[in-house]
């Protein structure tokens, strides 16, 4: 197999449309303080103090949030695509002439396999009997990453969600959400309208981001089952997760700009 | 204990082995009043009665409750559920949050009965862990809050009719298991070293798979130490009436009933039938269980023993008790057979011990062991590797004898005969249980009243003495075990011509496949291997051997567990949405004030709590409010609508 050069075409990610999310404070857990989030992640609104100005990023926020959800469908078609590449590349029956035309997340993730790949071909050193194992740089690599991906998925899908609003810094509200969208709010602000809007459409956006967080991984997870990889999803869930969030950041962006258009 | 009439003096089940003296003096009753109330003050509010019975007043309503409940016929499982049938009862594990660095290799060492239950119960099954585990000093009231369960009859759709709970009982007290066992089928797991949990989990599949039909025998081993007024009533008044009763009973006629009394219970009589040649599908044995001081070195080891017909009685051995008198854990040898079994030890210390002595609660508490532990004979017998008991039945702290015998009215042998029975017709051990579990909760229930009467008039000594210990002896039988197993039993009842057996194998890091995989035949023949290495992917590898590898596997198939349970919680919640809206405290800490609730069901009916100022709505808050009920519910419909995507993904 051998892969073409990169073309240059920077691909956005999703990472916007899940920065907002912060673990809880660091700390021991503790179960008795009350109203204290002891795990999940807080989604921090930070927003101008100008109530239009605020309004106007949570408008951004929401619409690539939407752009992204509808375009998991497609997306989906671009999967099982890459996926029959990456199964041929791993039976040495694709192979891609210099210059002949890759998007750069297909060529990535092809790359990324053929790495995994190679130490299946190459003895691995099992050091002397009674050693224990080494794993190759390249799985090492993987699991390293593995980690962090499903520490964001555990903190933000699996436990409590905490939505805070702030105006120029100061916070008008703060909701403790349950996965089905059961609702604490304590309020703090002045109780005018543009305020509970805006808190409102932060509670929008967070559970459109957790909702398409659950959809990114679960699609990353059944992608990464197609693959042909040594050690299955485990070694080949971040780079199908790397490929998913290009995927559909791509093709959000493209609704956008169609749409717009 | 045993109140023996003549004398009017208690006697109490329990040897010391350290001294050999009772574990506990004999008394008056007026002593025993004392001891008892020590220093309480009897003007007893309700909530401080209830306190002392139960753990809580709302774990006193659950107690009233049940009582009621058994009054009129239904108790346990609600009306129109199967508890034999796990995909109506459910099945669920509880583990401790404490324990979550642990939780995914207990777990795969369980995996055999884990699976084999997630079949049986489908959607009713639950994994308790992590931020859904016991959390550290939790009551059962707040436990259940957690997942919306109420009081009343165990509802599976809220939680599982059948809870395991897999911890030691400092980690989960013994408190939360005695009232969560109110409502529910209840049993406890704890073993020291992974392999065990496996062996267990081995030997539950196998028994289950049908492969291994037990003769339909049981035994009644009932110990009369001379001059020992406890062990000469409970084999007078438990054993032999509870062996002849059952033998009699037109509804387990193709039974065989053996009994063994007095001088034939010796410890190498026991022997043959607790593992030996002769080891029946059912086991019922009276005696003392030693106790020792705490921090004996036999205390861990060997606290709960089942004291024999070796010893002489209290006036021919005034010395430390040594093991030839008594059967421990390390008795039960490799050569033992208990596949299948179930046995039933009405002994002191015969579950476990707990860290404080549960007879003076009125006093300061004494310690009688550094820590809560599970006595060792019974988790012995449920982890042997050639194949290991299903359950055990026994007590924490000390058995009394008001269990089976009081003054007033002679021996009250039905919990006893009930349960039996039960277990003698194939019924789950949980289910099983009810009739322990409801008699601790109608004497709950009539001590807490007694103890409201008295005030301000002087007790009943013995009244109080009775009631108490009764109350604290009924909340002491445990299961130790799966709650959900039952005898596999054959049609006949001729003793097996050649003993089951099993090769119970563990592989750190890749669970056994289940039933199947534990083969293993009649006679002593090793069984095939239990289990190969969890096969990986495309590319198979046997990665059992690459730690990291395995620990990003288990992190993996964790993550992919939770949500998958996370969505089969949200379809059991999805019909209702609940909303609250308040206004911060002024001051950090301070409770909240003024406060609007909604909560929303499909079904059209609304409950809303409006919130008042100054005499009148506080509209502000309320509108407030109605916007985020409003965003709520576009919130659930966008929820439900990914949910359907996954699922048609």
């Amino acid at each position: 197999m051998s892969v073409a050069p990169a073309p240059v075409s920077p691909s956005p990610d999703l990472a916007g449309l899940f920065a907002a999310w912060d673990a809880p404070a660091a700390g021991p857990v503790s179960f008795a303080a009350p109203g204290a989030p002891p795990e999940g992640s807080v989604w921090r609104s930070d927003l101008p103090a100008d109530p239009a100005a605020a309004a106007a990023r949570l408008d951004e926020q929401l619409a690539q949030l939407q752009a992204a959800a509808e375009a998991v469908p497609a997306a989906e078609q671009r999967l099982d695509s890459a996926a029959q590449q990456a199964r041929a590349a791993a039976e040495g029956a694709l192979s891609f002439a210099a210059g002949e035309a890759m998007p750069e997340p297909e060529r990535a993730l092809l790359e990324s396999l053929a790495e995994l790949r190679q130490p299946a071909a190459a003895p691995v050193s099992f050091g002397a009997p009674g050693e224990p194992l080494a794993l190759p740089p390249e799985w090492r690599s993987a699991l390293d990453e593995l980690r962090p991906i499903l520490e964001r998925v555990q903190r933000s899908i699996l436990y409590h969600t905490y939505v805070e609003t702030a105006l120029g810094g100061r916070v008008v509200a703060h909701t403790a959400l349950t996965w089905l969208g059961d609702a604490e709010t304590e309020w703090r602000g002045r109780s005018v309208a543009d305020e509970v809007d805006l808190h409102q459409r932060s509670l929008k956006a967070a559970v459109a981001s957790r909702n398409l967080l659950l959809r990114v991984f679960l699609l990353s997870l059944r992608f990464a089952g197609s693959l042909a990889t040594p050690g299955g999803v485990v070694l080949s869930l971040p780079a199908a997760w790397k490929f998913v969030n290009q995927v559909l950041a791509e093709m959000a962006h493209y609704r956008r700009v169609t749409q717009a258009g | 204990m045993s109140d023996q009439a003549s004398s009017g003096v208690l006697y109490f089940n329990g040897i010391n082995g350290s001294s050999g003296a009772y574990e506990t003096p004999p008394l008056s009753p007026d002593d025993l009043a004392r001891a008892i109330q020590g220093d309480l003050d009897l003007s007893v509010e309700p909530e401080r009665a209830a306190e002392i019975v139960a753990e809580s007043p709302d774990d006193l309503s659950v107690l009233r409750q049940k009582k009621q409940d058994a009054t009129e016929g239904h108790f346990g499982v609600k009306e129109g559920v199967d508890p034999g049938d796990l995909s109506q009862s459910g099945w669920g594990v509880i583990f401790a949050f404490k324990d979550k660095d642990r939780v995914p290799a207990i777990r795969d060492a369980l995996a055999p009965l884990l699976n084999l239950r997630r079949e049986q119960a489908g959607r009713l099954y639950r994994e308790y862990a992590d931020a859904d585990g016991y959390r550290p000093n939790e009551s059962k009231q707040k436990f259940l809050e957690r997942f919306q369960v109420g009081p009343g009859p165990a509802d599976p759709e809220q939680m599982p009719y059948y809870l395991l709970i897999v911890g030691d009982p400092e980690t989960i007290p013994y408190r939360f298991q005695y009232q969560l066992d109110v409502q529910r089928a209840v049993g406890r797991l704890h073993f020291d070293k992974l392999e065990h949990y496996a062996y267990y989990a081995q030997s539950v599949v196998a028994a289950e798979s049908g492969q291994y039909p037990l003769p339909r025998r049981a035994t009644f081993f009932g110990v009369a130490n001379p001059k020992d007024p406890a062990t000469q009533l409970s084999a007078k008044e438990l054993v032999d009436p509870l062996s002849a009763s059952l033998k009699s009973n037109p509804r387990l006629s193709g039974w065989a009933v053996d009994t063994i009394l007095a001088d034939q219970a010796r410890k190498s009589r026991l022997a043959q039938v607790l593992g030996g040649p002769e080891t029946p599908a059912l086991l019922f044995t009276a005696s003392h269980g030693m106790g020792f001081d705490n921090g004996d070195k036999r205390q861990f080891p060997h606290q709960g023993a089942l004291l024999c017909q070796d010893w002489p009685g209290p006036e021919d051995w005034r010395k430390p008790i040594p093991q030839d008198f008594y059967l421990a854990a390390d008795d039960i040898t490799a050569e033992a057979r208990l596949l299948g079994r179930i046995a039933f030890f009405f002994a002191c210390y015969g579950a476990g011990t707990p860290r404080l002595d549960d007879f003076s609660r009125q006093t300061k508490r004494g310690e009688i062991a550094p820590h809560a532990f599970l006595s060792q004979l019974p988790m012995r017998l449920l982890s042997h590797e050639k194949g290991g008991a299903l359950a055990v039945v026994g007590h924490v702290e000390r058995a009394w004898g008001v269990s089976f015998h009081t003054e007033k009215t002679g021996k009250q042998l039905a919990a006893f005969e009930s349960t039996l029975e039960r277990l003698m017709k194939g019924d789950r051990i949980g289910w099983g249980m009810e009739y322990f579990n409801e008699r601790y909760a109608e004497l709950s229930s009539d001590l807490t009243d007694f103890l409201q009467e008295v005030h301000p008039f002087t007790p009943d000594n013995v009244k109080l003495g009775s009631l108490w210990t009764a109350n604290n002896d009924a909340r002491g039988y445990v299961v130790l075990g799966d709650p959900a197993v039952r005898l596999t039993l054959g049609s006949g009842n001729q003793p097996l011509e050649r003993a089951y057996v099993i090769d119970a194998r563990y592989t750190p890091g890749a669970a056994p496949a289940a039933a199947s995989a534990v083969s293993g035949q009649a006679g002593d023949t090793p069984a095939p291997a239990a289990a190969s290495a969890v096969s990986g992917q495309a590319g198979d590898v046997n990665y059992g051997l690459l730690p990291d590898f395995g620990k990003a596997r288990d992190d993996l198939q964790e993550v992919i567990r939770r949500i998958s349970q996370a969505l089969v919680r949200m379809i059991d919640k999805v019909t209702t949405v609940e909303v609250r809206t308040h206004l911060a405290a002024a001051e950090a800490g301070a409770e909240p004030v003024r406060e609007a609730k909604s909560i929303i069901r499909l079904d059209g009916d609304e409950e809303h709590i409006v919130p008042r100022k100054d005499d009148d709505i506080d509209r502000a808050l309320w509108m407030i409010h109605e916007g985020m009920v409003a965003q709520a519910r576009q919130n659930r419909a966008e929820i439900i609508r990914t949910i359907g995507a996954l699922f048609k993904a």
